[in-house]
């Protein structure tokens, strides 16, 4: 019987062997990562803003389910030519640089500062500008829909220009672009008139308000007349990206089987740090 | 109870004797009576027209048997056992066999005379021996159906020599030391059988007959040996199975050898969506399943609730935990091999199962003297219970379905009020077909053709229509696609020989296809009506995706098993397997995000030695296995060794070690919501490595009374293994290449197995118990190694069988720690350039988290009759809601967001009934 005896000690001395720890991951509370966005456009000083990280607990209300601004850090960016651009804090999250501090393209530019004991860093390079943009045409006519009066309003809607506005440029090198209609005036008339529906159970809803075009390796992009929601003067941005501005509209997945890394090119910190470039032209939707 | 064993003995030597021999005194023995039926008839009555009708003689006393009535139903039944069961119903009668062969029915308190009879039996054989330290070959066989029976164990008794029968059923004892000897055989689901040599036993082709053992559980498989009989079975981590004691463990509308296999220590029960087999930390694809000689490439029914195999059809099926053997290569897990049935040699037989779920029938019959054939055949029906598996694991996934590329949601039919209309065109079911055609070409040549083929269909389908306003001013359609087919072929033929008393061979050639195709798209035609001044158009647009896997397989073997000595036994063989494999991803019609065509061929030479030293107390087996790969243009060598010491009558020792590497693996795609397939692909040596394992076993079985514990620890240490992800990817487009979205690094798995079994006595189980670890380190995911996704701490199973009279119940508890996952710990939002606000989820590290413990109660009842039996089993007892997966919702009001958590459940309360008939 002592021999079992043996026998059982000995291989439970292996199990304790084989069973000492291995250090693997823990939840870390990624709470007290910052928030960072900034986009660094030539010729332009650099505007940042920082914000916390709206916190989720599967347990309690314990998390704070707010994005609170951080305020008063020291933040400063350090540029390829050996300038260093010390940021003010001007509350809301934002930090500015000075008016004088602009951004040049073709330059590195390196986030640096310190959070919650945590060294935060990022880089980027400003792209060139984009070349050899053009539109298939600078206007477009629209006729105002009116959906509050009850009724579709006919179909006049139709009568409309339908073809799609092409946005061509240059890209040798396969970079990303993006395009994006930003109007212009000061009180833009909308197109669709809305109907006012205070009940929440708005049928209406799926319209599109806004342009979602997603960055592009392309050197073409239709866009829809339908796709613009006011009258009026625009202008017509083609932005060139670093590709870390693409990745932020990969979907994020929702189960626990295709959960998604936010993307992010900042150590210690979410957001996007990157530079861009643009070129701009003028266009105008009419009112038909 | 130890009254009753020198008649057993008794009988059994008698019953094998006379099979084996052909004096005429054994004829009593021997003698199959067809249909009697005696219904409560004087026990007097009962005998005297059983030696009316078959002419033999019985020895009773009319007097002692006077008070005695009896019910009994001869039914193909032998004699002896038919005296037995008769005799049963008395409680105080029993008999022996006396020397002239005379039945002689005596009270049992007659101890003295019994004893006698013994030792009259015992003394049976003490003749001088003719022929010593001969060789004895033959073949172990099913009483009823001639079915050889592989793997089984054939020893002399009282000696230490002792083989296995070959997967063709065949065995060779060299040096048998006389032919007064007794053969002892065992096989796990029969009764041990012992044989007594004589010296008109025939040395060649001496064919020894087992049955089907009672109805205790411990037969549903024995993992280890007994110290005594199972001699030459001694191989670290292996289960064996008989399928056909399956009815006995509860189902869920299957009887399921791989789920019965996933009830042992060592590999998983927790992984409802997968009737794979994750053994010891490795996931599926990492288990080796060959049937018949072919690989199967996936066994996966019904979203993986049931296993591609028919029960009706398989006669073994031995699972390799880990270090195994240098004839089994190209993975680095496990290895399952299983053999299909030959089919009944004596006569037609035919069967069929109905439960709730499927319908199963079968066909076995001899076709001539020399052939036999076995068709089984199933095919699901959408029952209740199909419907309610089908709804759980698709629920989900419908109401999931997203439409990547387009920024506004379509809207889904309903949304508008108006005339908005639905058709499901729901079409499911699942099907697979076994046939098995066996010829005895001679003595010495055996050929079979054995055929697997199985298809499951999910189709999800439906299409909508709606009409915006009261007139019809916009139209549009939606038609959804949500079709998931997949199935396999395989065929092998194959050519068995028996060249002389040493040398046998087996050459096997085989194709094996696995096809997976996933459609999941939608395809929206949106009408506008003609005005005025424009035509009507209409516009097409196909969004989703279609995913295909295709796996070919073309195998070509020769094994050879050669016996040097009785105590060492060469195998080396030479195998080629050239693979095809296709995978193909393509969203939204036109994005193919991920292609890939694969070609390799793999040729493996190897040999091992079996030899037993020290007494043959210890059993080494060390062997070696390369394999070269065209692909690399490498050579892989994978050197092995396993060993076991008994170090006496009770305690044995156990260790294997061994390099194993996998070529062709199976990656699972990170998207379960829009229809999880896991597809194979081919390594290449850069981006996709050749995955190699290093495998460390040590173990110890302590055997006393009716008690088996069994103990073995084990440690992988796996290079290569690879994940695969788009989450890195930038943009999801055209031609992303290998490296943006495969990942590789380590992996390892340590743990310990323990098994305490009650292997004997009415009631009879086990309880498992499973310690381990599988710890990944892929930079990508996570600087840190973290938890693999199968990785369970601990897992805890009870597995009981009681029998009570014609009813067998059985209870299956599971109680297993929580899955990781990866869970959401935070939001944010990011103010794009055209001004919109996209916001973010954050999630923890790499599987941080883990799920609540699963467990789970099943049960089950069977009533066995001479037709069949009747099963009914209760699945998830208690309605156990046990996590899958959990789903996560992010609610944003205004500036403040919350996250909701959904926890996505397995199988709750579920029961199911099996009606088994069978002809014979």
């Amino acid at each position: 019987m002592k021999k079992y005896i043996q026998t059982l000690v000995f291989i439970t001395g292996i199990v304790c062997l084989l069973g000492s720890c291995t250090e693997t991951n823990t939840v870390v509370s990624s709470v007290e990562k910052p928030v960072i966005e900034a986009f660094l456009a030539p010729g332009k000083p650099i505007s940042l803003t920082l914000m916390t990280v709206i916190g989720y607990s599967e347990s309690a209300d314990a998390a704070d389910s707010l994005a609170r601004p951080i305020d008063g850090q020291a933040i400063q960016i350090k540029v390829s030519d050996g300038s260093i651009f010390k940021l003010e804090s001007v509350g809301e999250g934002r930090y500015v640089s000075k008016s004088t501090e602009l951004v040049k393209f073709g330059l590195t530019y390196t986030l640096d500062f310190t959070y919650n004991g945590l060294p935060i860093s990022a880089t980027t390079v400003i792209p060139t500008r984009p070349t050899g943009f053009t539109l298939s045409k600078n206007f477009v006519n629209r006729t105002q829909i009116n959906l509050g009066s009850g009724g579709f309003g006919g179909p006049g809607g139709f009568q409309e220009d339908r073809t799609p506005i092409e946005a061509t440029w240059d890209n040798p090198n396969g970079e990303y672009h993006f395009i994006a209609f930003i109007n212009t005036e000061a009180n833009p008339e909308s197109i669709v008139i809305l109907p006012t529906d205070t009940t929440g159970t708005n049928p209406f809803r799926f319209i599109n308000r806004r342009f979602n075009n997603e960055p592009t390796t392309a050197t073409v992009s239709n866009i829809q007349p339908q796709s613009f929601q006011y009258f009026g003067k625009h202008y017509a941005v083609l932005y060139r990206l670093n590709p870390d501005y693409a990745a932020l509209y990969r979907s994020a997945g929702t189960t626990t089987q295709n959960i998604s890394t936010p993307p992010t090119a900042i150590t210690n910190g979410l957001g996007i740090f990157t530079g861009i470039n643009a070129d701009t032209l003028l266009f105008t939707v009419n009112k038909y | 109870m130890r009254k009753f064993l020198p008649i057993l003995l008794v009988m059994a030597g008698l019953t094998s004797h006379a099979q084996t021999l052909t004096t005429p005194a054994d004829s009593v023995a021997a003698m199959i009576i067809k249909d009697e039926f005696y219904n409560n008839k004087p026990l007097n009555e009962v005998i005297a027209d059983l030696q009316k009708k078959y002419k033999f003689k019985i020895g009773y006393n009319v007097e002692l048997l006077k008070k005695y009535r009896v019910s009994y139903w001869f039914d193909n039944t032998k004699l002896l056992d038919g005296i037995k069961g008769t005799l049963k119903e008395t409680k105080d009668l029993t008999f022996y066999i006396d020397d002239a062969n005379v039945i002689q029915i005596v009270p049992k308190t007659a101890t003295q005379v019994l004893q006698n009879a013994r030792k009259e039996f015992d003394t049976r054989y003490r003749g001088q021996p003719t022929r010593t330290n001969f060789t004895l070959m033959g073949k172990v066989v099913e009483r009823k159906t001639n079915e050889s029976m592989p793997f089984a164990t054939v020893a002399v008794l009282g000696s230490k020599i002792g083989v296995q029968t070959n997967v063709d059923g065949y065995y060779t004892l060299l040096k048998v030391p006389s032919d007064t000897v007794t053969i002892l055989v065992s096989y796990v689901g029969y009764k041990n059988t012992t044989v007594h040599l004589s010296p008109q036993t025939p040395l060649q082709n001496f064919v020894i007959e087992i049955e089907p053992g009672e109805q205790e559980l411990e037969e549903v498989m024995v993992m280890g040996e007994k110290t005594e009989v199972l001699k030459a079975n001694e191989i670290v981590g292996m289960i064996k199975m008989t399928p056909k004691n399956l009815a006995k463990l509860p189902n869920i509308g299957e009887r399921d050898p791989f789920r019965a296999f996933q009830l042992m220590p060592g590999v998983s029960a927790s992984n409802e969506s997968s009737s794979g087999l994750y053994v010891r930390g490795g996931t599926p694809d990492q288990t080796l399943v060959l049937y018949d000689g072919f690989t199967v490439y996936h066994v996966d029914h019904l979203f993986g609730f049931f296993s591609a195999f028919n029960y009706n059809a398989l006669k073994d099926i031995q699972l390799y935990k880990g270090g195994f053997d240098a004839k089994f290569g190209g993975r680095i897990s496990a290895v399952a091999e299983i053999t299909g049935k030959d089919g009944n040699k004596n006569q037609f037989n035919m069967g069929a199962d109905l439960s709730l779920l499927s319908m199963n029938g079968f066909i076995e019959t001899p076709l001539n003297k020399k052939t036999t054939l076995l068709i089984a055949a199933r095919r699901s029906y959408q029952g209740a219970l199909y419907e309610k598996i089908f709804s759980t694991f698709t629920s989900e996934r419908q109401t999931n379905v997203t439409q990547p590329g387009l920024g506004g949601r379509p809207g889904g039919p309903g949304r508008f009020g108006n005339n908005a209309t639905q058709d499901q065109t729901a079409k499911s079911y699942f099907y697979d077909l076994n046939a098995k055609l066996t010829w005895n070409l001679s003595k010495k040549d055996i050929v079979t053709w054995s055929l697997y083929n199985g298809t499951d269909k999910m189709d999800n389908s439906s299409a909508s229509s709606f009409n915006f306003g009261r007139q019809t001013i916009f139209g549009a359609s939606t038609s959804t696609n949500d079709v998931s087919a997949w199935g396999n072929l395989g065929s092998s033929v194959k050519w068995s020989r028996r060249w002389n008393d040493k040398l046998y061979s087996n050459m096997l050639v085989s194709y094996s296809n696995f096809y997976s195709n996933r459609d999941n798209t939608r395809s929206v035609v949106n009408t506008i009506p003609a005005t005025d001044s424009t035509v009507a158009t209409t516009r097409n647009i196909n969004i989703g995706q279609v995913e295909t896997n295709d796996l070919k397989d073309f195998t070509a073997k020769i094994d050879f098993e050669y016996k040097l000595t009785p105590h060492n036994q060469l195998e080396f063989g030479v195998h080629a397997t050239a693979n095809t494999i296709h995978y193909n991803y393509v969203q939204n019609d036109t994005v193919n995000v991920l292609s890939k065509n694969d070609k390799g061929t793999i040729t493996s030479f190897y040999v091992q030695d079996q030899i037993r030293l020290l007494d043959t107390k210890l059993l080494i087996k060390p062997g070696i296995r390369a394999n070269y790969f065209d692909v690399t243009k490498k050579w892989y060598v994978e050197p092995r060794l396993s060993a076991t010491y008994a170090l006496n009558e009770r305690v044995k020792l156990k260790m294997a070690l061994g390099r194993y590497y996998q070529f062709a693996k199976q990656i699972n795609r990170e998207d379960l919501t829009q229809g999880n397939r896991s597809y194979w692909l081919l390594a290449d040596g850069d981006a996709l490595p050749v995955t190699k394992s290093n495998h460390l076993i040590l173990g110890g079985s302590y055997e006393f009374r009716e008690y088996l514990v069994d103990v073995e620890l084990y440690q992988k240490n796996n290079v290569g293994i690879t994940e695969y992800t788009l989450r890195f990817v930038p943009q999801i487009r055209q031609g992303l290449s290998v490296q943006e979205t495969f990942f590789n690094g380590d992996e390892t798995v340590r743990g310990m197995d323990v098994l305490v079994q009650r292997k004997f006595g009415k009631f009879n189980g086990w309880i498992g118990y499973t310690l381990s670890e599988a710890v990944r380190d892929v930079t990508i995911f996570s600087e840190r190694p973290y938890y693999s996704d199968q990785d369970v701490r601990h897992q805890f199973k009870f597995i009981g069988s009681y029998r009570w009279k014609n009813i067998d119940f059985a209870l299956t508890q599971i109680i297993s720690s929580g899955r990781p996952y990866t869970s959401i710990v935070g939001a944010y939002q990011i103010n794009l350039l055209d001004g919109s606000v996209r916001s973010f989820t954050m999630p923890s590290d790499k599987n941080a988290s883990r799920f609540s413990s699963y467990n789970r109660l099943d049960i089950s009842a069977t009533y066995n009759a001479r037709w069949g039996s009747v099963g009914l089993s209760v699945f998830n007892l208690y309605n156990r809601k046990n996590v899958w997966y959990k789903r996560f919702e992010v609610i944003t009001e205004g500036d403040e967001s919350v996250l909701q958590t959904t926890n996505v459940n397995y199988l709750g309360f579920t029961p199911n009934l099996t009606i088994s008939w069978k002809l014979r």
